[in-house]
């Protein structure tokens, strides 16, 4: 049995049109004999048969466009039943059916040219081609692997466009919208009235900032220069600790808001319960730039952008993979990115500027089941998180035992840096973000 | 550390790496006995022998391509362009040859070849001997593109180009050709590709440059400050494939507001990448559009006071920061 | 296009009656032919993509030199390039994946039918721009003497590729080096009488396009392209010279391609149905079989045998071809720049 194709006659073809038959099905047909017209784009052609045989099947109709490679006709050869003819071959019987009723060319032949069935007997040229050739043209250009797609997810938090048709610069709308101000209130001072940094600047005096809105402070890198007390401070302490002054504040807190909310996202996409805490540390530090700082010898250094190190283990030792930024990704981005950086760790892939650079450190131990513990905090960094296990525990509510999910947190200071009352501040700003963590999706 | 010129860091690191490495050898026209035309190969005929300084004929392709030739067999050779405006004649068998036979082969040779040669304006050389390359070269795959603003990242960044196994173009500014500066005297002293510089520190406006354009915007810089007290913080690119943009990156997002400044024509110049690139990344900090200072979109004249127009100065550039912070 | 059977050609008929070379030689042109016809029928297919330029009719001009080879000489080619590849020894299967776009490809699929490209059997390409890799051939040479070898490089080209700006570069540049024994460079004029649609007369304000590059000092003759006996008679005595000396040659071998220029010249308007039937009567493997049952008994038996092997080669190919994945994503952004 042997197959007639729709041949690719151009490098840009794709499909042709069957225009007429000249055979029936049951009809005989000659080696040589035209077949069947076809039409690409830039020529009419015949088709012949390679073989004597007789018509066995017509796969396509007159007027039916065929994608090259597609099965046009069967021809059965003298002898053979023409009945029976199957669905359309795999590709490697395809060849082997085509390569047996090929000629091979011996002496003085030539060499078949074009494959399949296809040898001109009566060509034409089409005059209007061009129109047709450049819509294949761009078919052809289509790449025939799947498309990575290489942008960058730009990371960031849902934000809404405000102010309808004002115009107001990027950055403009990022201050307005972290000091909770609409852009109406602003008069624009830029070109065409755009609103500008220093008008939304000149708005911020007059509105109190709430604690607990949605968005926080900007923060701002600063040099705060050191005092002859704080001086004297460090110097006595480090002394007497080593070059950097320990000291570990413990809260207790309940996390079943937290346990839930994190249940329900676990539906949908998984985060673990550090995913939430990387979250809610890094929004809290935006209260507490005093905590998210480094101490230098002539000024401490308050960071204008928080990147939080979560402590990983391996066999080596332990090592800190930075998610930048933390405070502005969701907390399923923080989870993909911790995912990822751990796999990097795993396969120690992980290269210098991933993980150098954090600004604070979270260690979680809690998946050993430890309840509480003190984590030494990471240079530069001034303070550092050591997370216990969260678990469900009797606690007294309206004088009733109930059962909560309680989890311990300890926090690690640098005394020169930060004070106890500054570390307690900071772990009560981070109560608000993991008992109401309705906070963390604000 | 030694004081010495841009042209004589550029022949140090070429004597330097052929005293070093064998594979090494230079062609180009009447570099030989005519010691060249900017005298960068002075003296290099008669150390290294004819078969590793090779006069050649005027025949930019010839030269390009027998280099993209000799490398896949293992050599390393530099091409000196007399200046790189003749290196048009040769775009195929750099763009298409030198920049594309690692992948078209699958890997299976390494393409080593520098094509080095003097850029840029300033002597009224007219249209045709007047033009920057960077965003032309830029544009390809394959191809590493170097623009030293200094004598120690020229000599550095040709001695990294001569260590590696990629095709590089390097240009070099001819108007520094005679600056002088600051050059480490270790011959091992080399200058990575894709590192950007911060040239000088600032908080008010970033400026962006590469090449003699830098120059230029720090001139800019230091008017600004005694002028007008307005810091601007100046970064070097040094290289513009690979380009590095995240010390730009950091310092819009500190300044929030930012000028890119490049010699030649601005539309589709390397300006425009420079820019929609911080856009794209530095969005929200941005108090302005990013602004470009380029050449006047003209093919370059030859009289003296229009070719001068032609060119960006000092003041365009301070032009362009005041009216980045809302001050002009 | 007058036959011509130099002294050297006769010479090694003589001595070598049937030596196994010869029977080498034929079975790779019935290889290198059964493999393109191949390439035309996976090209209707839809399977081959972008452009296919096969070599069906000029076989002897690329066994006739590359036999002559040494394992560690190097062959530069344009990229009407199956032929050279195979005969190089390049894995039939590995070039069939290639032109199949599949990551077991000889470029890992990344150049297709125009780039073949196996250092490893001095392949170097493979190159898609008319003259383009001429001068790429005289600088590898240059280097080949500048590393104290005695290797040799040998550069095919087409008779179109000779009006091209860098051709004149490299042919100028070689004959030149040539002057201090650094061009050990035998350059092969491969004149199938049109580049493209366009008639060497049509194209060539000089039709003796051997005379052409004795403009640069490079000694050159014509060979019937055909005779393959011819063919390597010139070849070993001129890669011996340039093997020697380091001096250039150029062999202009007239020639005839059977098939279009490639697979979409369909057509074929510029040259007449009996003019391609008349040069293929003068088949270069038909002429090597003759003269080998003449010579030395080569039978029709030895020549089926051949034949299947061939067929079987073919087919085991194209189906490592078909079975062949295709390169991963991330292959996309590998060798732009050596990692």
């Amino acid at each position: 049995m042997a197959e007639i194709i729709m041949p690719k006659m151009g490098d840009a073809m794709t499909e042709g049109k069957v225009v007429r038959w000249y055979k029936k099905p049951g009809e005989a047909v000659k080696k040589g004999e035209p077949v069947l017209e076809i039409e690409t784009d830039k020529v009419n052609l015949d088709l012949e048969a390679e073989q004597d045989g007789t018509i066995a099947e017509v796969a396509a109709q007159e007027g039916q466009v065929i994608p090259v490679g597609g099965r046009l006709a069967m021809i059965s050869a003298p002898g053979e039943k023409p009945a029976g003819v199957g669905p359309r071959p795999s590709a490697a019987t395809a060849a082997e059916g085509g390569g047996a009723t090929q000629k091979i060319a011996a002496e003085g032949g030539g060499a078949t040219q074009g494959g399949g069935a296809a040898q001109q007997r009566r060509v034409t040229d089409k005059k209007d081609s061009i129109k047709h050739t450049t819509g294949e043209y761009a078919e052809a250009i289509e790449m025939k692997a799947p498309r990575i797609d290489r942008t960058a997810p730009v990371s960031a938090p849902l934000r809404v466009v405000e102010g309808g048709r004002r115009r107001s610069s990027p950055l403009a709308r990022k201050m307005a919208r972290e000091m909770g101000v609409s852009l109406d209130a602003i008069e624009g001072s830029g070109p065409s009235g755009r609103i500008i940094a220093k008008d939304v600047k000149a708005v911020e005096g007059s509105r109190p900032r709430l604690p607990g809105q949605p968005g926080a402070p900007v923060l701002h890198e600063q040099q705060i220069p050191l005092s002859a007390m704080r001086r004297t401070i460090a110097k006595r302490l480090a002394e007497s600790t080593g070059p950097i002054p320990h000291f570990y504040l413990t809260a207790d807190y309940d996390v079943t808001n937290l346990m839930s909310l994190r249940q329900q996202m676990n539906e949908i996409v998984k985060i673990s319960v550090n995913d939430f805490v990387i979250k809610a540390a890094a929004l809290a530090l935006r209260h507490h730039p005093n905590v998210n700082a480094s101490w230098g010898d002539e000024a401490i250094t308050q960071h204008g952008e928080i990147h939080i190190g979560v402590a990983v283990s391996t066999p080596e030792g332990l090592i800190t993979p930075v998610v930048r930024n933390a405070d502005q990704k969701s907390v399923a981005d923080i989870a993909a990115e911790v995912r990822a950086l751990a796999e990097k760790v795993k396969n120690r892939k992980l290269r210098p500027e991933e993980y150098q650079g954090s600004t604070f450190t979270i260690s979680n131990l809690g998946a050993w089941g430890i309840e509480e513990f003190t984590a030494i905090i990471n240079p530069p960094n001034v303070a550092i998180l050591a997370i216990g296990t969260a678990a469900p525990q009797p606690v007294v509510v309206d004088r009733q035992i109930v059962v909560r999910d309680r989890m311990k947190v300890t926090m690690s200071c640098d005394h020169r840096v930060v004070d106890g009352a500054a570390g307690a501040e900071y772990l009560r700003t981070l109560r608000q973000y993991l008992e109401q963590p309705v906070r963390l999706i604000l | 550390m030694s004081e010495k010129s841009y042209r004589d860091a550029i022949r140090e690191a070429m004597i330097e790496e052929m005293d070093r490495d064998a594979t090494v050898l230079i062609m180009g026209e009447d570099i030989g006995v005519y010691e060249g035309t900017f005298r960068i190969t002075a003296g290099m005929l008669k150390k290294y022998g004819p078969k590793r300084v090779i006069d050649t004929p005027i025949a930019e392709a010839g030269m390009a391509g027998t280099a993209v030739g000799m490398a896949m067999l293992g050599l390393r050779p530099i091409v000196e362009m007399m200046t790189m405006n003749f290196a048009f004649v040769a775009a195929d068998q750099i763009l298409n040859h030198a920049a594309k036979v690692r992948y078209f082969s699958g890997g299976q040779v390494d393409v080593p070849v520098v094509i080095r040669g003097p850029q840029g304006a300033g002597v009224q050389l007219s249209a045709q001997h007047s033009q920057t390359f960077e965003s032309f070269y830029g544009h390809f795959p394959g191809l590493t593109v170097a623009a030293p603003a200094t004598p120690a990242d020229a000599k550095g960044l040709l001695k990294s180009a001569l260590r590696g196994r990629d095709p590089v173009i390097f240009l070099e500014s001819a108007a520094l050709y005679g600056m002088k500066g600051e050059v480490p005297d270790d011959s091992d002293f080399t200058v990575p590709f894709g590192e950007s510089r911060v040239a000088r520190d600032g908080n008010d406006v970033t400026i962006v440059s590469y090449s003699r354009m830098l120059q230029v915007s720090l001139t800019a810089a230091e008017r600004m400050s005694k002028e007008e007290g307005i810091e601007c913080e100046v970064i070097d690119l040094r290289t513009l494939r690979p380009l590095d943009l995240v010390p730009a990156y950091a310092s819009v997002a500190k300044t929030h507001r930012c000028v890119v400044v490049q010699e030649q024509w601005k539309p589709f110049g390397a300006a425009a990448e420079i820019a929609a690139s911080i856009t794209e990344n530095v969005f929200d900090d941005l108090d302005a559009p990013v602004e470009r200072v380029a050449g006047e979109d003209v093919p370059m004249p030859y009289a003296r006071n229009l070719e001068l127009l032609a060119t960006p100065h000092e003041e365009q550039v301070i032009n362009a920061v005041k009216r980045v912070m809302y001050k002009s | 296009m007058a036959k011509q059977k130099t002294e050297s050609a006769a010479a090694v008929i003589d001595a070598a009656a049937c030596a196994p070379d010869w029977i080498e030689i034929l079975r790779q042109m019935i290889l290198v032919r059964r493999f393109e016809e191949a390439t035309e029928r996976e090209f209707r297919r839809g399977k081959i993509g972008g452009y296919l330029h096969v070599y069906i009719g000029q076989e002897a001009v690329a066994s006739g030199v590359i036999s002559a080879l040494r394992k560690d000489d190097i062959v530069f080619s344009g990229y009407r390039d199956h032929a050279h590849a195979l005969m190089l020894g390049s894995d039939p299967a590995r070039v069939m994946a290639e032109l199949f776009g599949k990551a077991t490809g000889v470029s890992k699929g990344k150049g297709g039918s125009m780039h073949l490209f196996d250092a490893e059997h001095g392949f170097y390409g493979g190159y898609g721009i008319v003259g383009g890799h001429l001068t790429l051939a005289t600088g590898a040479a240059y280097a080949l003497r500048y590393q104290d070898t005695d290797r040799v490089a040998v550069c095919y080209f087409g008779d179109g590729a000779m009006n091209i700006g860098p051709f004149h570069e490299a042919m100028n540049m070689a004959g030149l080096w040539g002057h201090e024994g650094m061009a050990p460079i035998v350059f092969i004029i491969e004149n199938n009488g049109y580049a493209m649609g366009t008639s060497v007369e049509r194209h060539s304000a000089l039709t003796d396009l051997a005379a052409r590059v004795r403009a640069y000092d490079i000694p050159s003759e014509k060979v019937d392209g055909q005779d393959v006996f011819a063919v390597r008679g010139i070849a070993d005595r001129v890669i011996r010279q340039a093997r020697e000396k380091g001096t250039p040659y150029c062999i202009e071998a007239v020639t005839y391609r059977f098939s279009g220029h490639g697979a979409a010249d369909i057509l074929q308007p510029y040259r007449s149905k009996e003019e391609v039937e008349q040069h293929k009567h003068r088949d270069p493997i038909v002429i090597l079989r003759n003269r080998l049952a003449e010579l030395c008994g080569l039978t029709d038996d030895d020549v089926k045998k051949m034949e299947d092997a061939a067929a079987e080669e073919v087919a085991r190919a194209v189906k490592f071809a078909e079975e062949s994945p295709a390169p991963e994503p991330e292959e996309l952004y590998r060798d732009v720049v050596a990692e």
